[in-house]
């Protein structure tokens, strides 16, 4: 039959993905979210040596080239991730987010300094500075599992 | 097969409802909410912006509005309808859906997610503020270099402007990010790449093309704040065309990230109520990573008059589009093809994006030829355009989506009656205003006026055009109206109201705070369709069951089937 969620690898067990047997002589098709990333990322690249191809500015290659090698950075990133942390357990992770509103209040405060004088930059500290505190006091503090217990895999 | 224990869920942070237990949540349920909510008054203040607009233009020489009031008006419209009501329309629905279109519990870093909703909230205060303030913001939603400079943008409405679009750009790149994560590494055992609804894939291209995109937008806008501390510092036509290209490198791909979640939206529809699997699922999945890195390149196309572009090369790119779009059009119409029709509101919406869309595109492929561009920039003709693509397409996508999920998210069936009056005054709204902003655009009008002198000869379709917008308001007031009828009569919606096909339609109306427990577990995926294939499976039994060969009695084994059907979810 099938495998039910309550089925999943509890730690330390094979976590082999239940997969489909596969029919002999056809390996399952895969398409890893890596590759796809990266998939995209060529294009990217093979627009821009279009365009260079094409004559157009240095800039305008700089922007796009830029964009496609961030994108080809990203997908290196989830390569990695996939390799070093293949079993995406549910993260512990503080549950208060006061830091976080606090975070965005002293950007926010930090980016109107620019349209009414820098005193209100110097201002935006006191939230960053209390954002930082209070974001190390709830890394401390209690972190709560944010999900199911068990590991997953995902990816 | 053998029970065994379900995975209960862990002790997780304790919910507490009321307004600050919804600000404060990490549910990534209550952030997609909260920012499809905010973005839904954004979108009505825009759109009454868009209304004073529509009044100041009905008839000739009018002074509903000034000159600079009018110009702030537009800012504010389009800054607004595209930083703080649709992009976040998009962005929130991936953030509400993908993590149960892909089995997860949560979103990937669910507290960058409540950073990014907190950005973009402040965003739009200060956008807003922006608005408000005397001499407020007034050099449009692209904020040109040197008419945004100090110079000829003075006092601090501008300034509060570069803010507010760094603020909400920043607040839809973390939004982004956690949803492409998300997709990319939390997805539930099964659902591989290519057993992801199309919707999940609409999302992966947005958010690349989000965090590709638009770090572009924060550089342009810090070349803004360049020029506005030292005017003299940037004050070369290299950087003003500088500026261009950074801005429209953001500027084209968010009508992208405006446009494919909504054909998401209209292809689960689509394929729901027509009955059938989606068509050409692998081609259109590779359709949006092609037609992605094609929208990446064709920015260029709005700098054709500039003279400082290579046109061929944009023109050329701008025309490719047309193959992408073919192949989701093919998949939309295909899937449509032979299937039993039925008509609920989201189908009526998801029908009428299609020929709208392409009215959009076309005059698209127009304004991507050179020749026709010249002839047409800057007239109405464009106006026309760009308000079918996002208005008369993403929209009615949008609201599509809405009447399809509406029942998921609140646990209550929206009435459909006022949703069929809502379609049917936004259809009529949508084609009165722009069609005959087509016809303005070739008799010559130009954007951007306050008014026009009574003799131009468009006087006519201008008020035509006023009517219909008039009738759009009216079309939300009525959307509205159904909103609070349907809390009011709060008819329950079952957990698959609509005989849905993605994961889903399998957790309970609302979904329970991990989206997926015991009672309501992710079954094995074998496909993109994985709720439809669970029915077909157990109706197969059923048949197999009521069979006179099966030999077995019958009560019995449809109570061992429904037992197998409910340990395989």
């Amino acid at each position: 039959m099938t495998a039910p969620v309550s089925a999943r690898p509890r730690p330390g067990q094979d976590e082999a993905q239940p997969q489909r047997p596969a029919e002999p002589g056809r390996p399952p098709a895969t398409l890893r979210p890596w590759t796809v990333v990266a998939l995209w990322a060529a294009m990217l690249g093979l627009l821009v040596a279009m365009d260079a191809g094409f004559g157009n500015s240095t800039f305008v290659l700089e922007v796009s080239g830029s964009s496609a090698g961030f994108v080809f950075l990203l997908a290196g990133a989830v390569w990695l991730d996939r390799r070093l942390r293949p079993d995406r357990g549910y993260l512990r992770y503080p549950t208060r987010i006061g830091g976080v509103v606090l975070l965005a209040v002293a950007v926010t405060l930090a980016w109107l300094g620019f349209a009414f004088g820098a005193w209100l930059t110097m201002i935006a500290a006191v939230p960053f500075i209390a954002a930082v505190g209070l974001e190390v006091a709830a890394h401390r503090r209690g972190k709560l599992p944010d999900g199911p217990a068990g590991p997953r895999r995902g990816g | 097969m053998t029970a065994e224990p379900a995975v209960t869920a862990a002790p997780g942070p304790k919910q507490t409802d009321g307004l600050v237990g919804w600000l404060q949540s990490t549910d990534h349920k209550r952030i997609g909410i909260l920012t499809l909510g905010t973005a839904f008054v954004m979108f009505l203040f825009d759109g009454l912006l868009g209304l004073a607009m529509r009044a100041q233009l009905a008839r000739p020489g009018q002074h509903i509005l000034s000159a600079q009031q009018y110009n702030q008006v537009f800012t504010m419209h389009g800054t607004g309808m595209i930083g703080l009501a649709i992009t976040p329309f998009a962005l929130g629905l991936g953030v509400y859906l993908i993590p149960l279109q892909v089995g997860a519990p949560r979103i990937a870093a669910p507290r960058l997610t409540l950073l990014g909703y907190w950005c973009y909230v402040l965003g739009a205060v200060t956008l807003v503020w922006a608005f408000l303030t005397p001499d407020g913001a007034a050099a449009g939603w692209w904020g040109y270099t040197p008419l945004s400079s100090s110079i000829y943008s003075p006092g601090p409405g501008m300034s509060l402007w570069v803010a507010g679009v760094f603020l909400a750009a920043c607040g839809m790149i973390l939004q982004g990010a956690t949803v492409l994560w998300t997709i990319l590494r939390l997805r539930a055992p099964g659902v591989t790449m290519l057993r992801m609804p199309v919707f999940a894939w609409t999302m992966v291209v947005t958010c690349l093309m989000t965090l590709a995109s638009f770090p572009s937008l924060l550089t342009a806008m810090g070349v803004i704040t360049a020029t506005r501390i030292d005017p003299g510092l940037l004050a070369s036509n290299a950087w003003n065309m500088a500026y261009e290209n950074l801005f429209w490198f953001y500027g084209h791909p968010v009508v992208y990230v405006m446009f494919f979640p909504f054909v998401g939206c209209v292809a689960e529809v689509l394929a729901v109520f027509s009955g059938r699997r989606f068509f050409n699922y692998k081609g259109t999945a590779f359709s949006l990573l092609a037609f992605a890195a094609l929208s990446m390149a064709v920015w260029g196309h709005h700098l054709f008059i500039s003279g400082q572009q290579v046109n061929d090369y944009f023109s050329l790119t701008s025309i490719l589009l047309t193959i992408p779009a073919g192949m989701e059009y093919f998949g939309l119409l295909g899937t449509l093809a032979g299937g039993r029709l039925r008509y609920p509101a989201a189908m009526l919406f998801a029908l009428a994006f299609i020929p709208q869309f392409l009215i959009g595109g076309l005059s698209g492929i127009m304004l991507g030829t050179p020749s026709v561009d010249y002839a047409v920039n800057n007239s109405y003709f464009v106006v026309a355009h760009f308000h079918y693509t996002l208005f008369a397409g993403s929209v009615f996508g949008f609201f599509a989506g809405v009447y399809f999920w509406w029942p998921k998210a609140t646990g209550f069936l929206l009435n459909e009656r006022a949703g069929r009056l809502h379609f049917v005054l936004m259809v009529i709204g949508a084609n009165v205003t722009y069609l005959p902003m087509f016809f303005l655009g070739l008799k010559g009008m130009p954007r951007w006026v306050v008014s026009y002198p009574g003799g131009a000869g468009f006087s006519a379709l201008s008020l035509i055009s006023s009517i219909g917008a008039g009738v759009i308001g009216l079309a939300m007031m009525v959307f509205l109206y159904n909103i609070y009828i349907s809390a009011r009569q709060k008819k329950p919606a079952t957990a698959d109201p609509w005989g849905g096909y993605s994961l889903e339609w399998l957790t309970s109306s609302p979904p329970p705070r991990f989206n997926y427990n015991a009672q309501f577990p992710v079954p094995r995926v074998r496909s993109f369709t994985p709720t439809l294939d669970l029915r077909e499976r157990q109706r197969e039994r059923q048949r197999v069951t009521l069979s006179p060969r099966a030999g077995r009695p019958v009560t019995d084994t449809v109570t061992a089937d429904t037992r197998a059907y409910r340990d395989e979810r």
